[in-house]
């Protein structure tokens, strides 16, 4: 095998990357430009198809970078793979966790006790509107639905997130809406899986350049796969551990293939305005903000006769629920109090037993009070694919046994990726043992593969301990994730490997075994409680941080049983020599 | 459920279809007509699991389903190969069992 001078390399890469780009954002223009659509749909369409155009440019530039077309695949699969594999790996475990975001808030909020919400919620929340922000210019109101069973209002000078109040959640217990502490509960972790925390738009960038690496690396590594089909059900433990860590890669890999595809090609789509603005800027011009407002059905404001109070038109809507509202398919309510203007109630529909996620606020008419609202609006091709595919990403459509499919396809992912990260590993493991890269990936995998579970539990045991009132309470609580991270990355570079290893998953078990503990003693919802009363969203988050802890657990009695018998083996050795 | 339960079978078929995990469960191997057969029901079978999700909800939702559930039926089915490979078909029976009872 011919191999390729490292700079040589670099050039192609660079120029495989550089003029993909540029050849996708020229092709999704022209498409943009030509496409016999509406504006809107013109471009969504030219950027949607503008990434597999990029991904086929990428692979066909790295086709003969190391002699043959399949010693290239193997190449780009291994590099791609393992260049941005850590910022993956926090990508997938935290967007895991975010499809549980609304249970996950919940949690963290767990003074109110949000469920069983009455019939009458809309009236709840207009009254008590009323009452505690009577001169606010927006009102929002989050409504139950099957994701979230509670009722939350809000309100502020505009809808802007920064500007809205901190919300008021409706208790049950109490039958009032009540203050809770403050926290960026399941939020934190979904918007950490796209910005990874970083100042201004390093962080979709970095992410949006990782999802790129991983549609490489997918494809190629559909082409090294010998074996695709007739290893298809293979998994052998039991031989040597190289051959397992690749049976496993080749398991979470091929079997949820179709949702590393799904999940990786619909992130670029759901931040496509980010990564291709191209065809947008073509079309519109610096009026950018107008494919969005052509994305949504243009509705009439409520003509001047039914402009008379609020709350009438908000009771009229109520009235009209049975018809069109129902199955909670309406989340969120905007209602826009600025003085001169008519009240306007915008909503944020989403239609059971469909995917798509784009129909959102909708300003809500008279024909919304007649029919329901998937038969008032009419999507062209672009907007509809562009919905379908965010709402994909994002699952919400997902009944509860779909949504823990995705969840355990999203545990397959991590999975992958951190089996790819060993196999690297255990491939050079005799060749090269004191390299400096060597011992980077070894040491970045044991800081990132642990840190981000270590850090997501200190994440939630912050939430408990630090006190209700503290003020700025959920930054300390975000500091509290962040700081776990470099602290596990730190470690990882200081203490011996096989130690660090095995303090980290001791740590690990015991921080996610605390959570339930920590939650029964500083709140009335603890584990024994919640299973009594029937409180399954509390019951089942603390099952699960327990199922964790004891994964982590049975980790590490694996790894102390094959430290023993590596010193016992050891040992043999040296009474052989003896003998 | 009905739709899960298709995929597994479909998967535990496929899976009797390829000579060495037959070599594995059945502790002989299979001659080239049952393996063919196999192959053929499990694929039919496949197809089934797919009508039955597509019947019940959206067409959309009902094949993101379909895709999921068959994912997770062949995971279960190689993890039975690598630990309890004997006990593969009476695995799917058990589940069959226990949902009609249930």
């Amino acid at each position: 095998m011919e191999s390729i001078r490292p700079l040589n390399a670099l050039m192609r890469a660079m120029l495989s990357l550089g003029g993909g780009y540029v050849i996708a954002a020229v092709f999704a223009s022209i498409l943009a430009l030509l496409l016999p659509l509406a504006r809107a749909d013109r471009v969504l369409l030219g950027a949607i198809l503008s990434f597999p155009v990029y991904l086929l440019v990428l692979c066909i530039g790295y086709s003969s970078i190391r002699g043959g077309f399949r010693q290239s695949m193997n190449w780009l699969h291994t590099w791609s793979g393992l260049i941005l594999s850590w910022v993956l790996y926090l990508i997938f475990v935290t967007g895991t966790a975010s499809y549980y975001k609304d249970h996950i808030s919940l949690w963290m909020t767990p003074e109110a006790q949000a469920n069983d919400v009455p019939p009458n919620f809309l009236q709840l929340a207009t009254r008590a509107l009323e009452q505690q922000a009577p001169d606010a210019a927006h009102w929002v109101i989050d409504l139950p639905h099957q994701r979230n069973p509670a009722l939350s209002i809000k309100w502020g000078e505009s809808t802007l997130t920064s500007a809205l109040s901190a919300p008021l959640i409706w208790d049950r217990s109490s039958g009032n809406f009540i203050p809770v502490r403050d926290t960026e509960g399941g939020e934190f972790l979904f918007r950490f899986h796209y910005r990874l925390h970083l100042p201004g738009s390093w962080g979709i960038w970095l992410v949006g350049l990782a999802t790129l690496l991983l549609c490489a690396a997918l494809v190629s590594g559909v082409v090294v796969h010998r074996r695709l089909l007739r290893d298809f059900f293979t998994f052998r433990p039991g031989k040597s551990p190289r051959r397992s860590w690749l049976d496993f890669h080749n398991l979470t890999g091929t079997l949820a293939l179709p949702f590393h595809l799904m999940i990786a090609y619909t992130g670029l789509i759901t931040l496509l305005s980010s990564y291709m603005p191209w065809p947008q800027k073509a079309v519109y011009g610096e009026e950018t903000r107008l494919l969005f407002e052509e994305s949504y059905v243009q509705s009439e404001p409520l003509p001047p006769g039914r402009q008379d109070g609020l709350l009438d038109n908000v009771t009229r809507l109520l009235e009209a629920e049975g018809r069109a509202w129902d199955d909670g398919n309406v989340e969120r309510l905007f209602i826009d109090r600025s003085d001169g203007m008519p009240p306007l109630v915008e909503s944020w529909p989403r239609y059971s037993g469909q995917i798509s996620r784009f129909h959102s606020r909708t300003t809500l008419t008279e024909a919304h009070l007649d029919k329901p609202l998937a038969e008032v609006e009419r999507y062209g091709p672009g907007v509809a694919l562009r919905g379908g595919m965010v709402g994909l990403h994002l699952g919400h459509f997902a009944n509860p046994w779909l949504r823990a499919l995705f969840f355990l396809c999203g545990i397959a992912a991590s999975g992958m990726i951190a089996s790819g990260l060993v196999l690297w590993l255990r491939k050079r493991a005799s060749r090269q043992q004191a390299g400096l890269g060597y011992q980077l990936v070894e040491r970045m995998n044991l800081g990132i593969l642990m840190g981000t579970p270590l850090a997501i539990a200190s994440f939630f045991l912050a939430n408990r301990l630090l006190p209700a009132a503290m003020p700025g309470r959920a930054g300390w609580e975000v500091q509290a994730f962040l700081w776990t991270l470099l602290v596990a990355v730190v470690h990882a570079f200081t203490r011996p490997l096989t130690s660090a290893w095995r303090e980290q998953i001791t740590m690990a078990a015991l921080l996610f075994s605390a959570i339930p503990l920590a939650n029964a003693l500083l709140t009335s919802r603890g584990l024994p409680t919640s299973l009594a009363t029937g409180d399954w969203l509390f019951a089942g988050f603390d099952l699960i941080m327990l199922v964790l802890g004891a994964v982590f657990g049975w980790m590490l009695l694996l790894l102390l049983s094959r430290e023993r018998s590596l010193s016992q083996d050891e040992a043999s050795d040296a009474m052989v020599r003896i003998g | 459920m009905a739709g899960f339960l298709l995929c597994l079978f479909s998967m535990i078929a496929l899976s009797l279809g390829m000579s060495k995990h037959a070599r594995d469960v059945l502790g002989q191997p299979l001659s080239a007509t049952p393996l063919l057969l196999l192959k053929v029901s499990g694929w039919l079978l496949l197809l089934a699991g797919m009508w039955a999700n597509v019947a019940r909800e959206d067409w959309s939702v009902g094949l993101v389903q379909w895709i999921g559930q068959v994912g997770l039926a062949a995971f279960l089915v190689a993890l039975t190969l690598a630990y309890w490979p004997r006990c593969l078909p009476w695995f799917g029976l058990l589940l069959s069992g226990a949902w009609l009872l249930g």
